[in-house]
């Protein structure tokens, strides 16, 4: 903090941030094509390499791609505009059961994977804020608890309505996207992979945008005190229901994506623990920071899709009798419990928080230099 | 002497009225059906709205109190007692009943007042977005405490009521129906008196009132709202218990489904509101079983979520709450 | 003593009229028939122990609690009073949706696709209602005002019409710098959208480069040199109040109302506060309605004041006539001077 550089005289690192600060776009685009090439490589070095294949691990990041891309989107309603939404799957469900309609042999459709990517997300958005529109106007605690119910009902609608989605049973078979002629197929994850970075880098990069727009400064300020937000001209509820249909929106993109890649959607796939273990990585990677719910996103999903599973092996081979009977996976929702509420007891401001919410005291007289810092979105 | 008796009989003659035409439309076994399933809603709708009288949190948690209610009942009754099936000595039975319910209101009173303890009080001064993050993190710790302790599929409820039943009226009725219903009305009259009777009652109106003021005028807030948070706890407790007799069978995640219609029948009846509450419980079970005879019994959950969503749009406020009002 | 205000023909210099407003909580009346005139370029302070009403009858003006009768007239428009017939607002959602949706059905006998297209077409006008509701653009407020429905303005309906306002407890967004405060002020006066945001258009981000240099601005006529990138809750007491001040002010508001703008200052800040605002009115020409309990305040600055007690306007004058009035002097001078 002592320290005043002197413009003139950067440092090569100095020099780098602040161009980072300048470029922010660029920049984040860059360290998304920098960890994408990266983490294919890195779980070639042995500890990774004895859990399981590259290609495994490759499909494996596709779908934590997914989680963070609905962890990104909830971030934008809870951690940004302070909307508790509880029922984020059923956005998740609407973009995955259009998809399904959209283009699967099931109601003999066949509409691109790339336009229903943009479906998905308007007809998600679109039912966020035939939700949100009699809710929003209340004190937010009553949008918990209809979010709740609504991520509820939606599945248990798709589940009843057989006769259009064939209930229980889901609808499979669905197609997988083609590119100018080049298909993506099961065997080859690597299709998958790069469109999943794709989506990420842009959403991140048009998340970044948002958040640093009047828009995004609205959402803050409702989120700090909606009052006062009011008073300084915002119109709370349209502001509040943008936020809400983001989100929706985002998790319309993912349920597209993530059924493309599966090729089949069941009403099974979308219960409450879904909305739940994405609260848990928003709330882990610290509300209303991109980056950081970003990571939380990508760690929790790799604990939970490999972490546990190589846990009860490596106890399973231990051949100790209680540690043997143990099932980890079994525990994880009871953790992702005791966590969200140690992390609003202890650490609220997240496990990987922005030095914008570090900072305490700024003691520079520098009043420009207040842009939210990009270059953390390289560590993501 | 004359407003006051018109003040109470003006509506119970109207909740006779409407009860009589529900008679008449739905018939005695569907009839008692929805007034049981009622009396279970009207006592966790209870615990929802004392808390949010008091503490303004929606307790995201209170119907995994109930959930846990059920189960400690059951495990007084396998465990404790031994019991599997019907008691038919009606002494053993009242007394059996009394003792298991007693004990499962002590204890989930306990926990209840434990997890505002560690879970709510801590943030009570904290933006609102945290204690309702806690409260559903406290919601999932509860359900997969359950899940890991007693497994994931339906446990069986051991039936100690016999399952006899009664003539009325040309329909027959169970007695568990009966005692159920007369049991929910017992509590919530005690609850009524407790309320307005006792000096920790005049507490609780203050403190929900105005909670400075009442500091300022003696009232221990942390004792008054421990207090409110185990009876809230206690009548889920009992409406657990009654639940499993009622079902035959509990299950870990029965608390998600109760508790989002009891929240329903809450908003319903005016947030903050007791006899709202109680009220809304019932209205709510009979849209349940309205659904049920008209054979949409898998669409049940789907229009209670939309009757929540009509309340909010046409009346936030509840049929007997107080004007929320939207501005601030 | 007239003030510079009154010599102008009225009606084009009265900003603000509250007409005979009343506000009741059930059966206890907060305020009773409170008028209140603020002229352009005025000063107005409106006083009274605690307990007067104040802060009632300010919540009204402010378009926070609709008043049980009068009405408040801003700019000659009424902003505020009792609404009416709000119950039919909601009907007149559903209603063409429900019409069309009937239709729709009736029409999918004759054909199933002109019906599946009328449905549509029902819950597209829920949708456009339900939305046109939060949003509430002219057309729908024209529509409402055809059907005899008032609500009285929003808050920031409020802003929009050129009120800004202060807190009595301060109410700043915390955890945003000092400078995001002020450019949340500028919310209305910045017309970027999300699609802007989005695509970073150039006109994009020149507004907000701009914003930046005006909020600057703003914080340096409220002396904040320097504290921009402060976060609100770190800042001093003093500086929080001006910070507040500063965020009204970045709605380029014509009127300015202050809720206690000195309390719990001391009495080095409370000048610095009081000099503000008359440098604020001189320079900018804006008006302000302020509310004080602490009558040493007003005095000097304000042109007319009016004196509330038990909810009842007991006086209205200059500073002097205020002062030598001997129903003042009774309810709220009563006691020893300080």
């Amino acid at each position: 903090m002592t320290a005043v550089s002197n413009p003139r005289v950067q440092s090569p690192w100095a020099r780098l941030r602040s161009g980072a600060r300048n470029h922010r776009s660029i920049t984040i685009l860059l360290g998304w094509v920098l960890v994408a090439s990266v983490l294919p490589v890195l779980v070639l070095i042995p500890p990774l390499s004895t859990f399981q294949p590259q290609s495994l691990w490759i499909d494996g990041f596709s779908n934590a791609g997914v989680f963070i891309l609905l962890a990104m989107g909830l971030n934008v309603v809870v951690g940004l505009a302070g909307l508790l939404d509880l029922g984020y799957a059923a956005f998740f469900a609407i973009g995955s059961y259009v998809y399904a309609f959209g283009d699967s042999p099931f109601t003999n459709v066949q509409i691109p994977f790339w336009p229903m990517l943009l479906v998905g997300a308007i007809i998600a958005a679109t039912l966020g804020l035939l939700l949100g529109a009699p809710t929003l106007r209340l004190r937010g605690d009553y949008l918990a608890i209809v979010t709740l119910g609504f991520g509820e009902i939606v599945p248990a609608v798709f589940l009843n309505a057989s006769s259009l989605t064939k209930g229980t049973n889901g609808i499979g078979g669905i197609y997988k996207p083609e590119l100018f002629g080049f298909k993506f197929t099961l065997e080859n994850p690597v299709p998958y992979y790069i469109t999943m970075v794709a989506i990420l880098a842009v959403t991140m990069v048009l998340l970044y945008r948002l958040q640093g727009s009047r828009l995004g400064r609205a959402w803050m300020a409702v989120r700090e005190d909606e009052l006062a937000a009011a008073s300084s001209g915002i119109n709370t509820i349209t502001t509040k229901l943008l936020a809400f249909a983001l989100g929706a929106s985002t998790a319309g993109l993912a349920g597209v994506f993530a059924t493309s890649k599966l090729t089949f959607v069941g009403p099974g796939q979308f219960g409450f623990q879904v909305s739940f273990t994405v609260l848990a990585m928003v709330v882990l990677g610290g509300m209303g920071n991109i980056w950081g719910v970003a990571t939380g996103a990508f760690v929790i999903y790799t604990i939970q899709a490999v972490v546990l599973k190589e846990l009860n092996q490596f106890f399973q081979a231990l051949h100790v009798p209680i540690l043997q009977s143990i099932d980890f996976v079994q525990y994880q929702y009871l953790l992702y419990g005791i966590a969200l509420v140690a992390m609003m007891l202890l650490r609220p401001e997240g496990l990987f928080p922005s030095s914008r919410r570090r900072q305490e005291l700024h003691a520079t007289s520098d009043d420009v230099a207040d842009v939210p810092p990009p270059t953390e979105a390289l560590d993501a | 002497m004359t407003p006051d008796f018109r003040r109470i009989a003006r509506p119970l003659g109207i909740g006779a009225v409407a009860l009589l035409v529900e008679y008449l439309l739905l018939g005695t076994q569907q009839f008692a059906n929805a007034m049981t399933l009622g009396a279970i809603y009207a006592l966790i709708a209870l615990g929802y709205t004392m808390v949010y009288g008091i503490v303004e949190l929606i307790n995201f948690a209170h119907g995994d109190v109930f959930m846990v209610g059920s189960f400690l009942a059951m495990w007084i009754m396998t465990t404790v007692f031994g019991l599997v099936g019907p008691v038919t000595n009606l002494l053993n039975l009242v007394g059996l009943l009394a003792i298991v319910m007693f004990a499962t209101m002590l204890g989930m009173g306990l926990i209840g007042m434990f997890i505002e303890r560690v879970a709510y009080r801590p943030l009570r001064h904290a933006p609102r977005l945290a204690p309702l993050i806690t409260a559903i993190g406290v919601s999932f710790i509860l359900q997969n405490i359950i899940a890991v302790a007693f497994g994931p599929s339906p446990v069986n409820f051991p039936q100690i009521v016999p399952a006899d039943k009664f003539d009325l009226l040309g329909g027959k009725i169970a007695y568990l129906n009966l005692f159920i219903v007369i049991l929910a009305v017992v509590l919530m009259i005690a609850l009524q008196l407790f309320v307005g009777r006792t000096r920790l009652g005049r507490a609780m109106r203050s403190t929900a009132q105005d909670r400075e003021a009442a500091e300022l005028m003696g009232v221990d807030i942390n004792q008054t709202i421990a207090i409110t948070f185990f009876i809230a706890a206690a009548l889920a407790g009992a409406g657990g218990m009654v639940q499993g007799l009622y079902a035959g069978s509990i299950k870990f995640d029965l608390g998600f489904y109760v508790g989002l219609k009891a929240f329903t029948a809450a908003v319903l009846g005016g947030i903050g509101n007791t006899t709202g509450a109680a009220i809304g419980g019932f209205i709510i079970a009979f849209v349940e079983v309205y659904a049920t005879v008209l054979g949409y019994t898998q669409w049940s959950e789907v229009a209670v979520f939309t009757v929540l969503i009509l309340v909010l749009v046409f009346r936030p406020s509840g049929l007997l709450g107080q004007q929320l009002g939207e501005r601030t | 003593m007239t003030t510079v205000a009154v010599d102008r023909p009225p009606g084009s210099n009265l900003l603000l009229r509250a007409h005979k407003v009343t506000k009741a909580f059930g059966g206890l009346v907060a305020v009773k028939e409170v008028d209140l005139e603020i002229p352009r370029g005025s000063i107005i302070s409106l006083i009274g122990p605690n307990g007067a009403g104040k802060t009632t009858f300010f919540n009204v003006i402010a378009g926070i609690l609709d008043p049980t009768s009068g009405a408040v007239e801003f700019d000659g428009q009424q902003v505020v009073a009792r609404p009416v017939r709000a119950w039919l607002e909601p009907i007149t959602w559903v209603v063409p949706a429900v019409i069309v949706g009937v239709l729709g059905v009736l029409a999918y006998q004759a054909s199933a696709v002109a019906g599946a297209l009328i449905v549509l077409l029902a819950i597209l006008s829920l949708i456009v209602m339900l939305l046109a509701a939060i949003v509430r653009p002219a057309w729908y407020r024209r529509f409402l005002l055809r059907v005899g429905v008032f609500k009285s303005a929003r808050p920031n309906e409020m802003v929009r019409a050129g009120i800004g306002r202060t807190f009595q407890n301060i109410r700043l967004f915390a955890n945003m710098t000092a400078l995001e405060n002020v450019q949340v002020g500028m919310h209305l006066k910045m017309t970027a959208n999300a699609a802007d945001a989005l695509l970073s258009t150039r006109r994009a981000r020149a507004e907000e480069k701009e914003s930046v240099t005006r909020a600057l601005n703003f914080l340096e006529l409220v002396g904040l040199k320097g504290r921009g990138s402060f976060m609100a809750k770190n800042l001093p007491y003093g500086d929080q109040r001006r910070l507040e001040v500063a965020r009204a002010l970045a709605s380029e508001p014509a009127l300015v109302l202050l809720d206690e703008p000195t309390a719990g200052m001391n009495p080095k800040e409370t000048r610095e506060m009081t000099e503000l605002i008359s440098r604020l009115r001189h320079d900018l020409g804006l008006s302000f309605l302020l509310i004080e309990h602490d009558m040493k305040v007003v005095m000097g600055i304000s042109d007319r004041i009016t004196v509330l007690d038990h909810g009842e306007r007991i006086a209205e004058g200059t500073p002097e006539e205020v002062r030598r009035n001997p129903r003042v002097i009774e309810a709220y001078l009563g006691k020893p001077p300080e």
